[in-house]
């Protein structure tokens, strides 16, 4: 068993998240078929671009159902990275497809509901508010900024929000329910806040 | 808003860093995967390479090594120099370098900006705008390094990057690279107005004060840093640093269409 397993299923950045996993000693792994999903104890679903595309990669792969399988039935954490983060909802105003449907909630779109003037996508450091505790923000620095690059975000309908973010207004970028975790931002390309968060997730 | 950035420029030349002085004079100040290690632990805020050989067209850009870079860096990384095709715009995107910098293919071919942008998204298509002073005082875009100019004048050039999908300008005063003179207001205050896309002010940076006397004017997104990143001092050896600086979230001055 190896700690962690970077799913590897067409989009995504995987060889930053492996280099900065490597960099804190956790062992880690690309994994480049579902069925190696069983030899990880935790799991990192990346993602950038389209949510439909996205989510067409995980069916036409054949993750789906291994991943609801380690997820659901298993308990096996999973952390959402990004279009990882958005596909963990039910589905999303960016395309058709339904998503993975773990979190009860829909992706919107900032474009309508940010203020007319601020550049989209929001793309750039920001900030984060810590909205309820969770194992994967213990201990997190006051002043952790992270490294944002989105055109959607995630609304969820029950209370799974542990961070949020500002950009125009306030929404959610990180949540947590049970075993599952997702985060809009990049840790991957966040410094030491990433990687406590990663470190965080490795011990979960 | 997002924060300010302090972004490192680095030089590439036949796979290895160099710093130049008003764009000649290439010198060699290091590894790139070295320096890009130093500035992991430095928690520099964005790191842009710009293989200066191939922005002069004697070569493709370098894949592999820019592959190794985007898998080591902790940080947002742009890369730019020789991106001439929308194919290698995107397989550089697909090692998951944020931002692209464009120069030179961009003003050459004037229908570059408009197709990478619909290729890759505005987001991560960055112009890159070397300038300097004509003879009449008007202020001039270069490009091919610096060796050749062009008839565009700042502000028309800016206008037209920024209709044709550009989402961030680098703006290079070509005579104050490499010279640790002061990053130039005037040329800021000029060019300021038009703005509407983050801007990246770059040449001549001195010091930690002189980056934030630039911070501090609404409508500026980040200052670029090369010498100040990888000397000492001026006339100095080679030391790779990054200055601490206050920075804000971005205020622009100017509404966007």
């Amino acid at each position: 068993m190896v700690d962690i397993g970077v799913l590897s299923y067409g989009v995504g950045n995987v060889q930053s998240i492996l280099h900065m996993l490597d960099a804190l000693r956790v062992p880690s792994i690309r994994v480049e078929k579902p069925e190696q999903v069983a030899q990880c104890r935790r799991l990192i679903l990346p993602g950038v671009g389209a949510f439909d595309e996205g989510m067409q990669k995980l069916r036409a792969g054949g993750w789906e159902d291994i991943l609801k399988l380690a997820v659901l039935e298993e308990g096996k954490p999973l952390l959402g990275l990004c279009l990882g983060m958005q596909m963990l909802l039910e589905n999303s105003e960016e395309g058709t497809q339904s998503g993975l449907g773990f979190i009860r909630g829909r992706v919107k779109a900032l474009k309508g509901r940010a203020p007319q003037g601020l550049p989209l996508p929001h793309m750039g450091w920001n900030y984060v508010f810590k909205e309820k505790e969770s194992p994967l923000i213990a201990n997190l620095d006051e002043n952790a900024r992270f490294y944002f690059a989105h055109s959607f975000y995630a609304e969820p309908e029950e209370s799974v929000t542990i961070l949020s973010v500002e950009y125009g207004f306030r929404f959610t970028c990180g949540v947590q329910k049970d075993c599952i975790f997702g985060v809009q931002f990049h840790p991957e390309r966040s410094h030491r806040f990433g990687m406590h968060l990663l470190k965080n997730f490795s011990v979960l | 808003m997002a924060l300010q950035r302090l972004i490192p420029i680095l030089l590439i030349e036949n796979g290895r860093l160099v710093k130049t002085v008003r764009f000649r004079r290439p010198s060699y100040v290091g590894d790139p995967l070295n320096t890009l290690r130093i500035f992991n632990r430095l928690e520099v805020d964005e790191i842009c390479f710009v293989d200066i050989g191939a922005a002069r067209r004697r070569y493709p850009p370098p894949l592999s090594l820019i592959r190794e870079l985007s898998a080591q860096a902790f940080m947002p990384i742009s890369y730019g120099g020789g991106i001439a095709s929308l194919d290698v715009a995107q397989t550089i995107v697909e090692y998951g370098v944020e931002k692209l910098i464009v120069g030179t293919n961009a003003f050459d071919s004037p229908t570059f900006v408009e197709r990478l942008a619909g290729k890759i998204g505005s987001q991560s298509v960055v112009c890159a705008m070397d300038v300097k002073r004509n003879l009449w005082g008007r202020w001039t875009v270069y490009v091919q390094g610096a060796q050749r100019q062009t008839r565009l004048e700042v502000r028309d050039a800016i206008r037209w990057v920024q209709s044709a999908g550009a989402g961030e300008i680098i703006l290079t005063d070509i005579q104050r690279e490499g010279t640790w003179l002061g990053l130039n207001r005037d040329l800021l205050e000029y060019v300021l107005p038009v703005v509407t896309v983050p801007l990246v002010l770059h040449g001549g940076a001195h010091s930690g004060a002189d980056v934030e006397a630039i911070l501090a004017y609404p409508g500026v997104s980040g200052v670029a840093i090369g010498s100040l990143a990888v000397y000492q001092k001026k006339g100095g050896g080679v030391l790779i640093g990054y200055p601490t600086v206050q920075r804000t979230m971005v205020t622009f001055a100017n509404p966007r269409p």
